[in-house]
């Protein structure tokens, strides 16, 4: 099958029914893909042949004759999937500077949340995608570098252990589909990106605002002011394709500081970070360009 | 006596936040966050190549040193010139990086 996820087109051959469920469940139904057009990823996911998997059956992922992860057990395929599109991508798409980082959007503008594992970014992330923020990515914000504008990418939402619980506690009605215990980050499960996020794919839009979060139970959930050079440092230090880039990475990353408000935001609930990022949108709001 | 050179001066992209100066080497490919100091020996050096006693002096009345602390000065100078060298931004003509530009 084909199978679009923003810019890019996955041509997927799995006979694992499980996964194509999953894939259904949290991408929704898709409209078929015209087969005559270029297919950016090609992916095998299958299961594992042999005796010895009869017994703990195993999934394998396979990119263009690339085996680049040690099976996982059958019933973590669609982690699997996952995980193996974003290898994909963080490997061939240097058309982008790729920061790695959450990306929303509101009043036709972007919140870019840069943060490192465990700082409750796809979290948060999910929250404001359930609260009327457009969902544009949760891991990598696509920037063009010539035109400073971020493609859509949306995709289910990875949420790890105990985020599960206090996610589907602040949004009973979401889409959550089932935890996969005990892989390599723990227990994960995706939640569902929005329908308006996916059918609006592919709406690009401008950066106005960066936004590290940190989750603190002892914080004061509010905004501070961040230095633009540590925003730069930070910035160019997550990206997956920085040094590939050159010049025009770095040309593209001091225009996000530049254009952009940088903050930091230390929080101790959702409802809290979520109102005080409207709030940001809300006050900053003007004509986006 | 060595002479210090910026062969790459004119290409180095920079950018300044806060009092922070970040440079862009395309030679390298690299990105470095520098200090004052370390940004006026790289602007001496953009014309002719200078040895360290003629950097100490002309930084020394840029920032106005009085005789007592031109010791210590000086030895800075000496610090910034070797990590300068270091990180591949200036050169002391041994290798001469302009062949890079051909």
């Amino acid at each position: 099958m084909l199978f679009r996820t923003g810019p890019f087109l996955t041509r997927l051959d799995s006979p694992l029914p499980r996964l194509h469920e999953l894939l259904r469940l949290l991408y929704g139904e898709r409209p078929p893909e015209d087969e005559n057009q270029l297919v950016d990823f090609h992916i095998r996911v299958y299961r594992r042949r042999g005796l010895r998997h009869l017994l703990r059956p195993q999934a394998v992922f396979v990119t263009d004759m690339d085996t680049p992860f040690y099976p996982f057990p059958l019933e973590q395929a669609f982690a699997l999937f996952e995980w193996g599109l974003n290898y994909c991508i963080a490997m061939q798409a240097h058309q982008y500077l790729m920061l790695h980082s959450a990306v929303l959007e509101k009043h036709g503008r972007v919140l870019l949340l840069p943060a490192p594992p465990g700082s409750g970014k796809s979290t948060l992330c999910a929250a404001l995608a359930y609260r009327g923020w457009r969902l544009l990515s949760d891991e990598f914000a696509l920037l063009r570098p010539d035109s400073g504008m971020i493609d859509p990418i949306p995709r289910p939402i990875p949420l790890k252990n105990r985020s599960i619980e206090v996610f589907k506690a602040f949004e009973p009605g979401a889409i959550v589909g089932p935890i996969h215990p005990g892989t390599r980050k723990g227990d994960v499960a995706h939640v569902h990106p929005g329908e308006e996020a996916l059918r609006r794919w592919r709406e690009a839009a401008r950066p106005a605002w960066v936004v590290f979060p940190q989750y603190d139970p002892r914080a004061t959930t509010r905004l501070h002011d961040f230095a633009k050079g540590r925003a730069f440092l930070k910035l160019s230090g997550n990206a997956f394709n920085y040094p590939l880039q050159g010049e025009r990475g770095f040309r593209a990353v001091d225009r996000v500081i530049r254009e952009c408000s940088t903050w930091y935001l230390p929080f101790r609930d959702l409802d809290e970070a979520v109102a005080t990022l409207d709030r940001l949108a809300d006050d900053t709001a003007g004509p986006a360009s | 006596m060595t002479r210090w050179h910026c062969p790459l001066y004119k290409r180095f992209v920079r950018r300044c936040w806060n009092d922070e100066y970040f440079l862009y080497n395309p030679g390298s490919g690299q990105t470095h966050l520098l200090n004052q100091m370390a940004l006026d020996i790289l602007d001496l050096l953009a014309g002719e190549p200078l040895n360290s006693a003629e950097i100490q002096r002309l930084l020394a009345e840029t920032w106005e040193i009085g005789d007592d602390a031109r010791h210590a000065f000086a030895g800075r100078i000496e610090q910034h010139l070797g990590q300068l060298r270091h990180l591949g931004l200036i050169s002391d003509g041994r290798f001469d990086d302009r062949r890079l530009l051909a």
